[in-house]
């Protein structure tokens, strides 16, 4: 007889295979062995269903039901030989595994649920990768669980507890005040922790995306960065930790709803003295078409979208940043890539690592990033540039340039306009190309340090450069000077390991 | 000079492990400022390059037979006789002779081929050559003409023209004894070769992973090498596991961050699905790059992977589960590895 | 075989099926054969060495746990055996054996170009003979197989510190030979 959570099962394993599959539930197999009142319980299952209840008594009864899918009776057959039960260990320790081999097969999918009851006191350890649900109800002993995604319940859980969730849910219910410490480590999962009113726990949230919520308004506390670490009516009770990167974190009281929850931020806002959070709601993603004025935009992990600032714009986010096009002077600070069309006004763009793309920039400005490539398409005035290793390339320079990379090519190509700019482009490995127009006059200074003493390192189509060459400590240096078209501002360019090109001609 | 201690002892690690970027940085600058430190790290770089020219070795075949009649314990076989190694005296002895020997032998044989204990050489017969000249490529055989190969030529078959002036350098001489009073002069010549062929050409493809691979001696031509990868083996049907393997070793080994980051580049627009090799050389920058950059394009190129496929192995999954909760990452890097975490299918 | 990863393949053979076997060979046999023959300079020691780590795979596979890398534990049976194999006292290296061995087969290069490999050869293992063999562990593993100080640290039972000291002794003494014959210093290759 198939009951509700098996259909259940059967949905989530049909789903890989398709339609007319064969499915074979296999009649429960029941074990029951006696367990020491302080032992452990393990169980090992990758994907099913675990419901573990504390009873009375000295025995761990342990019920398996396995089902298994197959496309056609020979998957089937292999699928019942691969999955395999197996029942272990002493009466200290008792262990329970589903053996299956790690690799999933296209042709069959099994699962399995396990019922279980244990004396209270004995300690659990589930494991799974992808549960339905692992439920735990009416324990003192401590309880540990690893999960990849499904949804972990503890109802009635009076012993310490550690859950360890990537995906899914986590959801505590304590129809009592929690006696013992539980902590909670989540990279997507959602918490929901339920307690008496009246309840006495000291709270420590870590959460990336900034915000935790409560509907008990009597919470106290403070934040630290972005940790809260708060108490419920008194300190000192046991603690419950709870740190999560994306996933929303909810302390409720029992009969409440995340409906009534409030968020911690704003029912205790930081310090405002020496303390450099935003007291602004964290976003995934912010979009914005068009923003009127100045503004400032602080997210912790949000990428961020505008489309056009009629004013100064300020962003910083752990995330990546587009824009379009700014009016104001223009600050942009992400640990990802930026992208930005247009900035009228001052530039300052930094990348903790992405790559960094700017259409124009009417003023120059500074771009740097830590790691990654910067490319500019124009730009009107004094453009300093920065890479932790990556390319930098300028297609046409209206203003004078300052690049360094410390790994990467540089490449720059003059403004038809002017005859003469000043370009100062640093590489310690990696080739520099100048594109300048015919008539360009500068004076040159370049030089690359290099280990392959045989080829040139320095082409030139412009006359005018004596080439000298030497050795400095086990390299060979070429150093290239003199006046192109009579002279004018100095092009000072370094290179190790590569090689210089001063091209004559502004088609690339 | 606690500096210059401090300094030495740390120039071992800048060799073998990715030091915290800061420190790595700060010893950098202090040994291109320090002259004592300068000469200190000269030679710590040039024992780790000389170490690295120790070949590597292939356990004899015989291991693994010996291993998998463990594993599947054959049926009794009477005539089996057990494979004796040549002694090595009588095998030496023969290798010198072919090297020396002056009339008629012309020998073609494949430079970094795996060493084993069974001396494999074809003689086919001389033909004349001049000094400059590229022979045409054959189709692949096993005596087929190797790009970078030793030649032994008897002069009396040789064109006593020598054209165009080539490159000779590293010129020894060699008496042989007791053969008609022949001599050889042995030398280095640097000849200039276009191969041409199709990206998937076998011959191509090692090619490539040569240049990726051979850092050295390749300065200028590494970054462009992986460039020209990305755009040619990124196209379909032109995809080529050894393409990925050389670049995950460009992605592992190369010290160098912007040819590691064109790497990781590269490796992400390859259209084959990616090989284990590969993912593990994503998974370890991910891990431990220093260079951000590379570490963003590599959970970049792991998200896409899954979201994709909707599947992880353990490894992948617990990288990206440390990274997330890593505090001192990027942030950038730790979203996209709880969001790569996300899309995981069960 | 070729797709699964190292862990999936020994949950398979931890489930008591061996067909993987090959394959995990086909990975890991040239990394252990080299790790055992540079540091125990035998070939025959290594041989057996290699064989013997794979044989223990499979035989104690219940012991791996599956979130470790199996390179690690493969090292860590390997640099148990060589040390074991060193502790039983008479098992020299073989030094005559070794410079016919690590020549290569095709004779495809010219004499003195052989003759200048072959000399660098004998350099380094010779160099490598004078290091103690923790320090030698510890540069084999570090150098030629890439580990990091953490596996290291795992495979020779000591503390990450202890074999970043053992990695920077053994640099030192490294240095301190190899280059000093090179620019045509005294010809030391006692311990220094």
């Amino acid at each position: 007889m198939r009951t509700t959570s098996s259909l259940v099962a059967l949905l989530f394993l049909a789903l890989p295979l398709g339609a007319a599959n064969l499915t074979y539930i296999d009649r429960p197999i029941t074990k029951i062995v006696p367990i020491d009142l302080a032992g452990t319980l393990w169980v090992d299952n990758p994907f099913g269903t675990v419901e573990i209840s504390g009873v009375d008594g000295t025995n761990a009864t342990i019920t398996a039901v396995r089902t298994t899918i197959a496309v056609d009776h020979d998957s089937m057959v292999e699928a019942r030989d691969n999955t395999v039960l197996s029942f272990e260990g002493d009466v200290h320790q008792r262990i329970v595994r589903t053996l299956m081999p790690p690799q999933r097969s296209q042709r069959w999918s099994s699962s399995v649920k396990y019922t279980i009851s244990v004396p209270r006191t004995v300690h659990l350890r589930v494991a799974t990768k992808a549960a339905d649900t692992i439920r735990v109800a009416n324990i003192m002993g401590n309880v540990t669980v690893k999960a990849f995604s499904g949804t972990i319940v503890l109802d009635n859980v009076n012993g310490a507890s550690i859950i360890d969730a990537v995906n899914g849910r986590v959801v505590y219910n304590f129809p009592t005040k929690p006696v013992s410490n539980a902590q909670v480590n989540a990279v997507n999962a959602n918490i929901e922790v339920h307690l008496p009113a009246d309840s006495n726990i000291d709270w420590v949230a870590d959460t990336l995306r900034g915000d935790v919520w409560t509907s008990f308004q009597q919470l106290r506390g403070r934040w630290t960065g972005r940790v809260f670490s708060g108490s419920l009516n008194a300190s000192g009770g046991p603690r419950l930790t709870t740190a999560t990167m994306l996933g929303r974190v909810a302390l409720l009281a029992n009969g409440a709803t995340g409906a009534d929850a409030q968020s911690v931020l704003s029912l205790l806002p930081p310090l405002p003295a020496g303390n450099t959070q935003p007291v602004v709601q964290q976003m995934s993603r912010i979009q914005l078409a068009t923003i009127p004025g100045p503004m400032e935009i602080v997210q912790r992990v949000a990428d961020v979208n505008v489309g056009e600032a009629r004013g100064p714009l300020r962003v910083f986010t752990g995330g990546a940043i587009e824009l379009g096009t700014v009016y104001g002077d223009c600050t942009a600070n992400a640990s990802g890539g930026i992208t930005i069309t247009e900035a009228k006004a001052g530039l300052n763009a930094h990348s903790g690592g992405g790559d960094i793309v700017v259409r124009t920039a009417r003023n120059g400005g500074t771009i740097l990033t830590d790691g990654g490539s910067v490319k500019v398409e124009y730009t009107g005035g004094p453009t300093t540039l920065r890479s932790g290793g990556g390319d930098i390339i300028v297609r046409q320079a209206g203003g004078p340039i300052d690049a360094e990379t410390r790994s990467g090519d540089i490449t720059v190509g003059s403004d038809p306009n002017q005859k003469t700019q000043h370009i100062a482009a640093h590489t310690a490995r990696g080739n520099i190309t100048l594109h300048l127009s015919p008539r360009f006059g500068a004076d040159v200074d370049a030089t690359v340090l290099t280990s392959d003493s045989d080829n040139d390192a320095i082409y030139s189509d412009f006359k005018g450069l004596q080439i000298r060459k030497d050795q400095v400590g086990g390299k060979t240096r070429f150093r290239a000077t003199g006046k192109i078209n009579g002279g004018g501002e100095r092009l000072e360019l370094y290179s190790e390991e590569g090689t210089i090109h001063i091209n004559a001609g502004l088609k690339w | 000079m606690s500096d210059c201690n401090l300094m030495r002892e740390s120039m071992p690690f800048l060799l073998t492990e990715s030091l915290d970027p800061v420190r790595r940085e700060t010893a950098h600058q202090h040994i291109e400022q320090c002259a004592a430190c300068g000469e200190e790290w000269a030679g710590y770089r040039e024992t780790w390059t000389l170490l690295e020219t120790l070949p590597e070795l292939e356990a004899p075949p015989r291991v693994k037979q010996r291993f998998m009649n463990y594993v599947n314990p054959p049926a009794a076989a009477p005539n089996v006789v057990p494979f004796q190694r040549r002694p090595a005296v009588r095998w030496l002895a023969q290798a010198a002779a072919v090297v020396i020997i002056a009339s008629g032998a012309y020998v073609a044989g494949h430079r970094g081929a795996q060493p084993t204990t069974q001396v494999v050489d074809k003689t086919t017969a001389a033909t004349p050559a001049t000094v400059t000249s590229a022979m045409p490529l054959n189709a692949i055989q096993p005596a087929a003409f190797s790009i970078a190969e030793s030649r032994v030529l008897p002069a009396n078959q040789i064109s006593p023209v020598i054209e165009g002036r080539p490159d000779i350098q590293n010129v020894s001489f060699t008496t042989l004894d007791g053969l008609n009073d022949q001599m050889g002069v042995s030398f280095d010549i640097t000849s200039h070769v276009t191969v041409t062929g199709h990206p998937t050409d076998k011959t191509m493809v090692r090619l490539m992973r040569y240049v990726l691979e051979n850092e050295d001696r390749m300065a200028p031509s590494q970054s462009r090498a992986i460039d020209w990868v990305r755009s040619t083996y990124s196209q379909p049907g032109n995809a080529d596991p050894e393409i990925a393997r050389a670049l995950a070793n460009v992605l592992r080994n190369d010290t160098h961050e912007g040819v590691r980051i064109k790497a990781v580049e590269t490796l992400t627009n390859l259209p084959s699905a990616l090989s284990t090799d590969s993912r593990e050389a994503l998974i370890q920058a991910l891990k431990s790059d220093p260079n951000p950059a590379v570490r963003i394009k590599a959970v970049e190129a792991l998200s896409n992977l899954i979201r994709k496929s909707g599947q992880a192995d353990a490894i992948t999954l617990e990288t990206l589960r440390a990274k997330a909760s890593q505090d001192d990452e990027n942030m950038y890097v730790r979203v996209k590895a709880a969001e790569a975490l996300s899309n995981v299918r069960p | 075989m070729k797709s699964l990863s190292d862990q999936e393949l020994m949950r398979i053979v931890q489930a008591g099926d061996f067909s993987p076997a090959s394959e995990i060979y086909d990975r890991y046999s040239a990394r252990i054969y080299n790790f055992t023959y540079r540091f125990l300079r035998n070939s025959e020691a290594a041989e057996d060495a290699t064989q013997e780590v794979f044989v223990k795979m499979l035989k104690h596979a219940n012991q791996f746990n599956g979130e470790a890398k199996l390179s690690t534990w493969l090292f860590s049976i390997a640099a148990n055996w060589c040390r074991d194999y060193l502790r039983k006292g008479d098992n020299k290296p073989k030094d005559s054996e070794e410079v016919l061995v690590t020549l290569p087969a095709a004779a495809s290069e010219s004499p003195h170009h052989r003759l200048e490999q072959r000399e660098n050869q004998v350099r380094i293992q010779k160099a490598l003979a004078i290091l103690t063999p923790d320090q030698r562990e510890a540069i084999l593993l570090s150098r030629y197989q890439g580990l990091s100080y953490a596996e290291i640290a795992q495979i020779a039972g000591c503390s990450e510190g202890a074999v970043k000291t053992r990695v920077f002794r053994a640099m030192e003494t490294l240095k301190k030979v190899l280059t000093a014959e090179a620019s045509g210093g005294e010809r030391c290759l006692t311990a220094i």
